[in-house]
């Protein structure tokens, strides 16, 4: 994506981040350090269970961070409150399940809580921001669907209006297109390009390196504890890198047909 | 997108603004009517006439046509017994509602934490050593909030309080307290302490006077009005300790919140009237029927049912027979049936 | 569908059978039992039990076992009580039954409260036979071969059941003479009474309401003992119109039913009678004080010796109307000494020499006060 050379400001900077597991002290990644400036759309890559939404939570504040520091805005989040930093950057969860058949609309509604005091409930303005982010998503004409009734691609929309309704200007999103078929996936990938381009900086987890190249302006890939260099996708991912990170042999193909984009085939062996 | 479909419209239907407004004026009359018949019924005869000329006759100077039984069953004994009945119905359905957000379940009683164990704990223990009303009222008021603050620290890891250690604390700690009960009644005198000890487990409005109302409604009506003050907050909890902390909910405050005011107003109904169950269990399925699952709308309704409810089960429980019924034993009665019915009818969702 | 019609029917049968539960109350099966009548063995003689069984004992010194509250009192009036050899644990507390026979300190207690047998405890006790009422006695009849001389009674049973029972304590007991003393005494007494109250008219009879428990609502209704107490007294019951007797409330004795305060201001009684808290107390809390008995200051707390008087035994059959008429009609009574009428019964009957102290103890309510913990 085309990114704004002047007057970079930047929203986040990672220094020295370390994460263990509290029960097994076992190291999830060391010394994890980049910044995220505004208008940045980074996809996070490596495989399953390398540590990627593990270091999302520590950004959003979710898990405690006790080795390393993390700025936003430049002020430290340890010394921030919880809804200082919901107001200011949204986390969009993996999956969410709700135990009580609450209405589209009410779930995305609750993205409004940090803008809500303690004693408050949400007025008028609260429900339209509400529509606002339902509109954005495209998904208003499932606001008064129950929740329990819609389906897993459904809930992500959901989840990602809930993280618009916050109105922070950064989205943090845990592997958003995981469970999705093709077409949910799409969608996904469509309402994170428009999210962007109206002013949106966003950090993605996700196995799929294919969308790195559809959505980011850059690119890293956490493997055994280690983050790489966060820069151009293209870069970053080259048939090496996903010998190496992934185990698979891949070529990646340019055609005239998709202009300047790249795509990566697996092959596979056969017998 | 998917289409509409006719579950779509009947859901918005049933839980539309109008809807809930129907829904709410339905149940004020409900409650003003269970009130009214409370104020009427009674093992001791007075007319309607008579009593609205009682009531007057309290504000304003009137001939006092009546006799003075008539005032000390009215203002001493009736009317003492709907509010208690309202705020223990009243407050166990809040405190049920609550603990089902924060547990994410809706199976959770106002019980689960152990605050009727350690009260009953506490009443039974104060029985056996002293002889005062008031005592045992304190004592098992104590208990129950040193119940829950042992189910708390037990369940704390690294300033944190997961649900699911809360949910096995409550049950080590209402075990452990239950057992400390029985103990207790093996060691009564048979006589006299043991049958006390049993019938005031039982829940019985009897003994509910204008003194202890001065004192635990107080409680009550604040810890209520707490809950109420932070109920689309408490939505947010069911969506889990992340996301909530994700969406900048403070989950460690507002859990204490719930905690303590659900356990103050647990415990206040115990001190009044025994252990008494179910009423945190079902009105709140029964408010979700009504208003659905969003607390702005679903406590208050909890407030007008469960308010309502009590009232008129106490009604039953002091009239039907020429002898008073154990409370504990009408809403369990009435109760699991109810709840049955409710278990059978739901196809998806509570 | 059809499994939930299976549900469903099963938890309206459960709901309907709870629902009759709770309404009609239980009522007590009678059993009866016959057994083979044997010639007795030279030194055995036979017992016929109130349930007509046959019950073989020693000619001589029999070992009982007594398992009851009310009737743990009798063996004394037949001058038995070294041959009982294992009492029930209630009586075995209180103060008085303590000073009259201290050994009962030593004897074991297998039964606490009805239906609760400690049967290793009593088989180690080695009695020759059990007396017991119905439940205690089935208990025994299951777990041992100890024969079970049955006793059949309610709360509902009067001043004809008690003087039966106290025949039928004679034959056991082998003192069939002193049972007729006892008759003579009990109906000495209740002539005494009804000599002396013979003109108070049957409307001017006061109005007495007994309520057990901290909340004093718990009471005796029509349908049980209390009532002929009362009525030997010359007063009526304040709970008349409320039946009790059938039936057992969790909590509470059997024959004993709560009613609300409202009922209580409706009887308006004359003379309150409780148990438990104090007579100022009740007369200044805010729901009592405007009932006859409160404002008139007719507030006593329920006299109790060596066993608690809200229940039928030979101990309060003879002595509560007594000290029920005394305070119920004093003008009557001003050249009597209650103290002095109990000092000659407790001598007369039970050979229990009891002053003036602790006679007036008895009446004031201070013997069952001392009872507090059952360990």
């Amino acid at each position: 994506m085309v990114g704004v050379k002047a007057a970079v400001k930047t929203r986040i900077r990672i220094e020295g981040l370390s994460y263990l597991y509290p029960e097994s002290r076992q190291t999830v990644f060391s010394d994890v350090g980049f910044v995220i400036n505004h208008g940045d759309v980074i996809s996070l890559l490596g495989p399953n269970g390398t540590g990627k939404s593990t270091l999302l939570k520590c950004l959003a504040g979710i898990l405690p961070v006790r080795t390393g520091s993390i700025f936003l805005d430049g002020r430290n989040i340890s010394a921030m409150k919880s809804e200082e930093i919901a107001s200011k950057m949204a986390y969009v969860p993996q999956t969410q399940v709700s135990p009580f058949p609450y209405p589209v609309r009410e779930i995305v509604m609750m993205g409004r809580a940090s803008r809500l005091g303690l004693f408050s409930s949400p007025g008028k303005e609260d429900f339209e921001k509400t529509d606002a982010a339902l509109r954005l998503v495209g998904i208003s004409a499932l606001a008064d669907r129950v929740c329990t009734q819609i389906s897993g691609g459904e809930w992500q929309l959901v989840l990602i209006a809930r993280a618009i309704a916050q109105e922070s200007g950064i989205l943090l999103l845990d592997e958003p297109t995981s469970h999705l078929d093709l077409g949910n996936q799409m969608r996904i990938l469509e309402t994170i390009n428009n999210l962007a381009a109206t002013g949106f900086t966003i950090l993605v987890a996700t196995h799929f390196p294919d969308h790195a190249l559809l959505t980011s302006n850059r690119a890293a890939v956490l493997k055994e504890g280690r983050l790489s260099e966060v820069t151009d996708p293209e870069e970053i991912i080259s048939e090496r890198m996903m010998r190496k990170t992934y185990g698979v042999e891949v070529k990646i193909l340019e055609h005239e047909m998709l202009g300047t984009r790249k795509i990566i085939v697996p092959i596979l062996n056969k017998g | 997108m998917p289409g509409t479909e006719v579950t779509e419209t009947v859901k918005k239907q049933r839980w539309g603004e109008a809807h809930y407004r129907q829904a709410v004026i339905v149940l004020a009359v409900l409650l003003a009517l269970s009130v009214l018949s409370a104020l009427c019924l009674g093992r001791y005869s007075i007319s309607i006439p008579e009593i609205l000329r009682v009531i007057f006759g309290k504000f304003f100077p009137i001939e006092k046509t009546w006799k003075a039984g008539v005032e000390t069953v009215i203002f001493q004994v009736r009317l003492p017994r709907i509010f208690a009945g309202f705020l223990v119905g009243a407050g166990l359905a809040l405190s049920g509602a609550s603990l089902q957000a924060m547990f994410r379940n809706p199976l959770v009683s106002s019980q689960i934490l152990g605050v009727a164990s350690g009260a009953g704990f506490g009443a039974a223990v104060a029985i056996l050593l002293f002889e005062s009303i008031i005592i045992t009222q304190l004592s098992s008021f104590a208990f129950g909030l040193l119940a829950v603050f042992l189910t708390w620290s037990m369940s704390r890891r690294r300033r944190q309080t997961p649900v699911i250690l809360l949910i096995l604390s409550g049950i080590v700690v209402g075990s452990l307290f239950s057992s400390m009960t029985s103990m207790a009644k093996y060691l009564a005198d048979p006589l006299n302490k043991m049958p006390a000890i049993v019938f005031w487990l039982l829940g019985s409005l009897n003994h509910v006077s204008v003194k202890e109302l001065l004192v635990l409604a107080p409680v009550m009506i604040l810890s209520g009005g707490i809950l109420i003050a932070v109920r689309w907050r408490i939505n947010i909890l069911t969506m889990g300790d992340e996301s909530a902390k994700a969406l900048g909910v403070n989950t460690e405050q507002l859990k204490r919140i719930v905690i303590i005011c659900s356990t103050l107003l647990t415990a206040s109904a115990v001190c009044m009237c025994g252990i008494v169950g179910w009423i945190g269990l079902v009105i709140p399925h029964i408010g979700r029927l009504i208003a659905g699952p969003d607390n702005k709308r679903l406590m208050p309704v909890c407030v007008l049912t469960g308010g309502a409810f009590m009232i008129a089960v106490d009604t039953i429980a002091r009239t039907a027979t020429a002898t008073e019924i154990p409370l504990g034993v009408l809403t369990s009665v009435i109760g699991a049936p109810i709840f049955a019915s409710l278990l059978m009818k739901k196809e998806s969702g509570w | 569908m059809t499994h939930k019609r299976i549900v469903t029917t099963g938890l309206l049968i459960i709901l309907v059978l709870t629902a009759a539960a709770v309404f009609a109350g239980g009522a007590q099966e009678e059993t009866e039992e016959t057994s083979i009548v044997l010639a007795p063995m030279p030194e055995t003689r036979v017992v016929t039990d109130m349930r007509g069984n046959n019950i073989v004992l020693p000619a001589a010194d029999t070992k009982y076992a007594v398992l009851g509250g009310p009737i743990s009192i009798t063996p004394y009036l037949f001058g038995v009580q070294d041959d009982v050899i294992a009492v029930t644990k209630g009586p075995q507390k209180m103060k008085m039954m303590q000073l009259m026979d201290p050994s009962i300190k030593d004897k074991p207690a297998p039964r606490t409260t009805n239906g609760n047998v400690n049967v290793e405890e009593l088989l180690m006790a080695d009695p020759d036979c059990v007396i017991s009422f119905e439940v205690d006695g089935q208990i025994v009849e299951d777990h041992t071969d100890i024969p079970v001389i049955y006793l059949t009674g309610s709360m509902g049973d009067g001043f004809e059941a008690m003087r039966n029972e106290v025949t039928f304590f004679g034959e056991v007991f082998q003192n069939p003479e002193k049972a007729v003393a006892y008759h003579a005494y009990l109906d000495k007494t209740l002539a005494f009474i009804d000599e002396r109250l013979k003109d108070v008219k049957d409307e001017e009879r006061a109005s007495v309401y007994l309520g057990e428990g901290l909340d004093h609502l718990a009471i005796l209704g029509g349908d049980t003992f209390m009532n002929e107490w009362l009525a030997a007294a010359h007063c009526t019951n304040a709970s008349y119109d409320i039946d009790t007797a059938a039936g057992k409330n969790e909590g509470l004795h059997s024959g004993f039913k709560e009613i609300s305060m409202e009922q209580v201001l409706e009887a308006d009684p004359e003379i309150i009678v409780i148990n438990e808290g104090t007579p100022e107390e009740l007369t200044r809390d805010a729901r009592w004080c405007e009932i006859k008995a409160a404002k008139n200051g007719r507030v006593y707390m329920a006299p109790a010796g060596l066993f608690i008087w809200s229940r039928p035994s030979i101990e309060s059959a003879v002595l509560y109307p007594l000290w029920l008429a005394y305070y119920a009609y004093p003008e009557y009574f001003e050249d009597i000494s209650l103290e002095e009428e109990y000092i000659k019964f407790y001598k007369e009957m039970f050979d229990f020499t009891v002053d003036e102290k602790l006679a007036n103890a008895v009446i004031t309510g201070g013997v069952s006060q001392s009872f507090t913990t059952g360990f």
